[in-house]
């Protein structure tokens, strides 16, 4: 479980990188005149709406930790974060703003990966079964947004869905398909299976029916090619097969004068999951 | 024609609010040529860009000296701050925002200065969270320095709905930012034992909370009628 926390500023980092694509997207690239109504901000009002309810979402969480210190932390922080971030996503579809959206996505998202390495405390469950937990949750960010694109008024929380799935997934294959990431992935499948934490088991499945049932939806509404849907289902597939994965050697190793052991090169397995995510991380 | 009066006939024209096609037609129906015209055309632009240029010039020079006074005040009373008495200092503070603020109403609303009358109810929202964190200084008052952040963001959006200035809006956005950064560097130091929250007020915060979300509904309300088929 260390290599979660180890990982934790990485995935934070790519979040980050993901939101200034978002806004710069958003703001700059594809948006043509027909379009115009895409922009993150259509008119000065929504600017300063905006900003002031990503505030109110922000002091509302800081205010609920100020009241549970004060009442000796009946809660703890991680509830409050989720309860802070459900909040935002109400207000920010009552609202259509899509800046508390864009947190708010990103906070449950931190939830649940948070929540879950405590369920894993002292269990020992290999970090993959974690891992596959928020790409699933990336993914069906993706098919929300394929959901939304029908409706004018919604079309601005569309492209939010859709940025916060594509660009994690899009980086989670890059890195992986690299020598560090397969680094990372020899590293994820040592421990236990997730059927160890009955949390993590519920949420994984509730994830897949999720996925499916999103999936039934796009295609049926025509919200999404049959291609985008099958390449979505391999993706869902592969991420279930890292979740299941037994203890993977990725790398030979080699002892050294110090007798510390040090990755020489792939092995046959290694050379498997560098082509497999290659393959994933181009397509 | 001579060309002074063709000057004077197309000032006279583009006044009474004719086109330069118009203008044109009219010259050439009565002789001139197009040569003239043209010179006499280029002849007003030049005028104007020199006029321009004049108004341009006086204006940066008035600013500068607008701005060299104001340095001179501040360095005076910088100068001869820790002389002054505690009551001087917050008349001083106080007198300031309202002047600001008041000057600023008056050159906006009475006087039709739209950019100055702004300027200074925004020099006024500055004085006033200044005021905040220097009184809380003079007076010793002890309090996390995000809750002057916030009590400065709050004073600012009232203002700002009062004297319907987006720039009063656009100053809250920052100052905001920085009292919600200032919180959660605090939180993250809660890990070590140091309790955050000792010196706020959790009622402080929650009238942030509130008065945020208001701002933000109050603000959406606004939003020009073509553009409510987007939300």
């Amino acid at each position: 479980m260390d290599i979660f926390y180890d990982l934790l500023p990485y995935l934070i980092g790519l979040l980050i990188i993901g939101i200034v694509y978002l806004i710069i997207y958003v703001v700059r690239e594809g948006v043509k005149e027909k379009d115009w109504y895409l922009q993150s901000f259509l008119s000065k009002e929504d600017t300063v709406s905006q900003f002031f309810f990503l505030f109110s979402v922000f002091f509302l969480g800081i205010t609920i930790s100020a009241f549970n210190k004060d009442l000796g932390d009946p809660l703890s922080w991680r509830t409050i974060l989720l309860f802070t971030s459900i909040v935002g996503v109400v207000i920010a579809y009552y609202f259509k703003v899509i800046y508390t959206l864009t947190v708010s996505l990103i906070g449950l998202a931190a939830w649940w990966g948070l929540q879950a390495a405590e369920w894993a405390q002292g269990k020992d469950i290999k970090g993959a079964a974690l891992f596959t937990g928020l790409l699933f949750i990336v993914t069906i960010f993706y098919l929300l947004g394929r959901a939304h694109e029908k409706e004018i008024k919604f079309k601005r929380v569309s492209i939010v869905y859709s940025m916060l799935g594509l660009i994690p997934i899009t980086g989670a294959l890059s890195t992986l398909s690299t020598g560090f990431g397969l680094k990372i992935l020899e590293e994820i499948t040592k421990g236990s299976s997730f059927f160890s934490s009955w949390e993590i088991t519920f949420f994984l499945f509730v994830f897949i029916a999720f996925i499916i049932g999103l999936l039934i939806y796009t295609l049926n509404k025509k919200l999404i090619f049959k291609q985008e849907a099958l390449i979505i289902c391999l993706l869902t597939l592969l991420f279930v097969i890292i979740a299941l994965l037994p203890e993977q050697t990725i790398f030979l190793k080699t002892q050294d004068y110090f007798l510390y052991y040090r990755d020489v090169d792939l092995s046959k397995i290694g050379i498997f999951w560098a082509t497999i995510l290659k393959y994933f991380s181009f397509n | 024609m001579e060309n002074q009066t063709i000057v004077e006939y197309i000032q006279r024209s583009l006044t009474q609010g004719k086109s330069k096609e118009e203008i044109y037609k009219e010259l050439l129906s009565q002789g001139c040529s197009i040569d003239v015209i043209q010179d006499a055309f280029d002849q007003i632009v030049t005028k104007e860009e020199k006029e321009d240029t004049q108004k341009r010039t006086i204006r940066i020079i008035v600013t500068i000296g607008a701005i060299l006074v104001g340095v001179g005040i501040f360095s005076f009373i910088a100068a001869n701050w820790q002389e002054m008495t505690k009551i001087m200092k917050v008349l001083i503070i106080v007198i300031a925002m309202i002047a600001s603020y008041t000057g600023g109403w008056f050159l906006r609303e009475k006087w039709h200065y739209e950019k100055t009358g702004e300027a200074l109810l925004l020099l006024g929202a500055i004085i006033y969270g200044a005021g905040i964190f220097l009184i809380a200084q003079m007076f010793h008052i002890r309090g996390n320095w995000p809750d002057g952040f916030i009590l400065w963001m709050m004073g600012t959006i009232v203002m700002a709905f009062a004297a319907e200035s987006f720039s009063l809006f656009y100053l809250a956005i920052p100052v905001g930012i920085a009292a919600i950064i200032g919180y959660p560097s605090g939180i993250l130091k809660a890990f070590g034992g140091y309790n955050p929250f000792l010196l706020t007020s959790s009622f402080l915060l929650l009238v942030a909370t509130i008065v945020t979300f208001i701002a933000g509904w109050l603000m959406k309300k606004r939003i020009p009628p073509e553009l409510k088929e987007f939300y």
